[in-house]
């Protein structure tokens, strides 16, 4: 069987996975089926007849546990890839009925909750690597290299800022539906 | 008077009632989902991923155990104090239904 892929790039933020998954949802409606997650926004698709499928994404910071994976599938979920932690899973949609991988708020807050700790840890974790590094080559210091670490770790502060007010939001969000 | 370790947990959400009392027996992930789905008449559907998150919550608060693991699949049981729990859910739900059924004429 001749498999036509296509390349195709877009960027998502991280707080965007729904709207990633109404962008993947759309393009197979045109016939376009995610093969492969790749990095930085690079997606590859196969051709195929346009279908009515869902696509969710998942969190996890290490690798997701197996018996997790496995439950998912037994829902009848296909694994399509792990991209920095987040695990995208395809199904058909049938008949008016979308799936789903969470069905509750409080699932989707804790999936919220795994992205933002992600976020919150590396700020200190980059830290502790700079002094590190530093620590190993005290010749660096005072010179290009310091300037240019600090500058990479405040850029990375902000945005890492950013992405955890976005993902805060989202959860606050979701909370206001917890309760009735 | 039922013990505050026990009420704590109540009101149980539609669907944490179904995981437990789908528990009486030991069953995994989606053995569970599809009895739900199946029980409740198609009014309580779980996701796989709320299903893993409810197993690990009620594992961490003693509701239910791990009994068995194989092939990547785990299978809990109701605890003692997951079945506590559930009795009195039960006995609240029989006080509401009475309740209701008192004034459905009227409605």
């Amino acid at each position: 069987m001749n498999e036509q892929i296509v390349r195709k790039s877009k960027l998502f933020f991280s707080w965007q996975d729904e709207e990633q998954e109404a962008w993947l949802g759309e393009m197979s409606r045109r016939g376009l089926h995610l093969k492969q997650p790749g990095w930085l926004g690079s997606f590859q698709f196969v051709e195929g007849p346009g279908k009515e499928m869902a696509y969710r994404l998942d969190y996890n910071r290490n690798k997701a546990p197996e018996d997790y994976i496995q439950l998912i599938k037994d829902a009848g979920w296909e694994h399509l890839g792990a991209r920095g932690g987040w695990t995208y899973w395809r199904k058909d949609a049938v008949a008016g009925s979308i799936p789903e991988i969470f069905t509750d708020p409080d699932s989707k807050i804790q999936k919220y909750q795994r992205l933002l700790a992600g976020y919150i840890t590396s700020a200190p974790a980059l830290y502790i690597l700079g002094l590190a590094i530093f620590k190993r080559y005290p010749g660096l210091h005072p010179s290009w290299f310091v300037i240019l670490y600090v500058v990479l770790f405040m850029s990375w502060i902000i945005f890492a800022a950013i992405n955890a007010f976005m993902i805060l939001r989202r959860i606050n969000k979701l909370k206001k539906k917890a309760s009735v | 008077m039922v013990e505050k370790n026990i009420t704590k947990y109540l009101p149980l959400s539609e669907a944490t009632y179904y995981i437990l009392l789908s528990l009486v027996e030991p069953m995994h992930g989606y053995g569970i989902m599809q009895k739900v789905e199946r029980i409740s008449e198609g009014t309580v559907s779980i996701g796989p991923g709320t299903m893993y998150g409810a197993f690990s919550n009620l594992e961490k608060e003693g509701l239910i155990a791990m009994v068995k693991e194989e092939e990547r699949r785990k299978s809990y049981a109701l605890t003692e104090k997951g079945r506590q729990v559930l009795v009195e859910q039960i006995r609240r739900m029989e006080i509401m239904s009475r309740n209701g059924q008192g004034v459905v004429g009227q409605l």
